[in-house]
């Protein structure tokens, strides 16, 4: 797999001021990045703009040599899943939240693996009763978990954590890392990780490759 | 029945109530004074301008001129309906005018030409003014509410929405939840008015034809009459400026335009 980013400007609409300038990556299977910068330096729009949740004011993606607009952008979705850090579960249990994206026209030949997600449940410190807790029971740390393996049972090919550990404690961030490396080796080839971390210690633990933004621009050499 | 037309004395012993009002000010010191003198004249002024207007389209009776005024009605109906929302985006008034026009000039042509088919014209004033000005009214509040709930819901609902279309979910998809809920608020009241109608309280216009001398079984067939084309009118409005502010609010390449739904400037 490759996402290729070309060129990709982003403005600020009211102001007009540049949010990203001139940003071009390639991204290949198997790739774990780190993506580090100040706060407002522009990585989570960066990770948005990935996803294309917003509008880019220049410059294109392409996926697997394949430019990505229009109704491709659904299936695109579906492959490159952004995780914001704010993790949000309205449905009215963790099941159920779990269950939404395979109702989407884009998702629904496929259904939730149970028992995957279970496991990976346990290797998360919690056990198969999760599953049923109620959405407004959980904690921040409870649905960034939730939202993590809603993301994991649609089988991406790329995972853009925007700080989407950022609510768990020490020993569940690290399992949650352990978990995606583990996603990631099953397939080598064809699953990448981009992590928006402000710990350094984290980027070292999750990275073998570390962008560096600043002031919304790609910092040389990486 | 007899039909008892109100001279001009008569119209000012009722206007002489409004005493009471001011009685009820001064004694309580609610300085409401200037307020209630302002609404009386404005009252008296407003409807008896309307009074002249339409007693001249009735007797020009011209399509032109009808149609003319009925342009008018939609406009400030329209006006109206965006002009109350808290939100802005680029598109909405185009949005709001193009359903409002759309939905009440379709079903008052369909009262005109087909339910009240035998009419001697069908611009006839008498009916196509009070008909447009009813439907208008009501179809004013369902596309007011639809259009406010719409833009406030997917303004609170971001979070939601952006992850929905993280997901892989289409537009549609995403903002489906709240365009359904727009569009059922936006008919509630219009639905609750039907249940009551009659058992709490008369509506105006049947109360008109009673009061000038129509029996009450016409009266009220022309009030059922009035009740389904405003309930269509409502409907078919509400559905489309929720449809039109969507396309306006979500782009081709499914991304919800959150930046472009600002808060009106106070």
């Amino acid at each position: 797999m490759l996402l290729q980013i070309n060129h990709i400007h982003r403005l600020d609409q009211r102001t007009g001021e540049p949010l990203l300038t001139d940003i071009s990556l390639n991204i290949q299977g198997g790739e774990r990045i780190a993506l580090s910068g100040k706060s407002g330096s522009g990585k989570s729009l960066l990770m948005r703009s990935i996803a294309l949740l917003d509008p880019l004011d220049e410059g294109n993606l392409t996926w697997n040599q394949q430019s990505v607009s229009g109704n491709a952008v659904p299936a695109y979705r579906s492959q490159v899943v952004y995780l914001s850090q704010q993790a949000v579960v309205t449905e009215d249990t963790v099941n159920e939240a779990l269950r939404r994206p395979f109702l989407y026209r884009n998702c629904n030949t496929k259904t939730l693996n149970e028992t995957r997600t279970v496991d990976q449940l346990r290797s998360l410190g919690r056990t198969e009763t999760f599953i049923d807790k109620r959405a407004s029971d959980l904690s921040g740390g409870e649905k960034q978990i939730t939202a993590l393996l809603r993301a994991l049972a649609v089988e991406p090919s790329v995972l853009l954590l925007d700080e989407a550990t950022s609510a768990l404690d020490a020993e569940t961030t690290l399992a949650a890392e352990q978990l995606i490396h583990a996603w990631q080796s099953e397939k080598p080839a064809a699953r990448s990780a981009i992590w928006v971390s402000h710990d350094a210690a984290q980027s070292k633990r999750i990275a073998d490759r570390i962008i560096e933004i600043e002031a919304g621009r790609l910092k040389e050499g990486t | 029945m007899s039909y008892h037309a109100l001279s001009y004395l008569d119209v000012a012993a009722a206007a002489a109530l409004i005493l009471i009002n001011g009685i009820v000010s001064i004694a309580l010191r609610l300085r409401m004074e200037r307020s209630l003198l302002l609404a009386s004249v404005r009252t008296t002024v407003q409807l008896l301008l309307v009074g002249f207007v339409l007693q001249w389209v009735f007797a020009i009776d011209r399509w032109y001129v009808v149609v003319a005024m009925l342009l008018m009605m939609t406009l400030v109906a329209g006006y109206t309906a965006a002009g109350r929302n808290e939100r802005r985006f680029v598109g909405m008034w185009a949005s709001t005018l193009l359903s409002m026009g759309i939905s009440s000039w379709l079903i008052t042509a369909y009262a005109l030409l087909v339910v009240l088919h035998g009419i001697d014209h069908w611009y006839q004033p008498q009916y196509a003014i009070p008909l447009m000005g009813m439907v208008l009214g009501n179809t004013l509040n369902g596309i007011s509410v639809g259009l406010g709930t719409l833009t406030n819901e997917l303004a609170l609902r971001r979070g939601e929405i952006d992850t929905a279309l993280s997901l892989g979910a289409t537009r549609y998809e995403a903002a489906l939840p709240t365009l359904r809920q727009a569009i059922r608020l936006g008919m509630t009241p219009i639905i609750n008015s039907m249940m009551v109608v009659g058992l709490v309280s008369l509506p105006g216009m049947m109360t008109g034809q009673l009061l000038s001398g129509t029996s009450p079984i016409e009266a009220v067939k022309y009030q059922i009459m009035i009740m389904f084309l405003v309930a269509s009118a409502t409907a078919l409005g509400t559905v489309g400026v929720v449809a039109l502010s969507y396309l306006h609010l979500f782009s081709k390449d499914h991304q919800f335009l959150f930046h472009s739904l600002q808060k009106k400037k106070s």
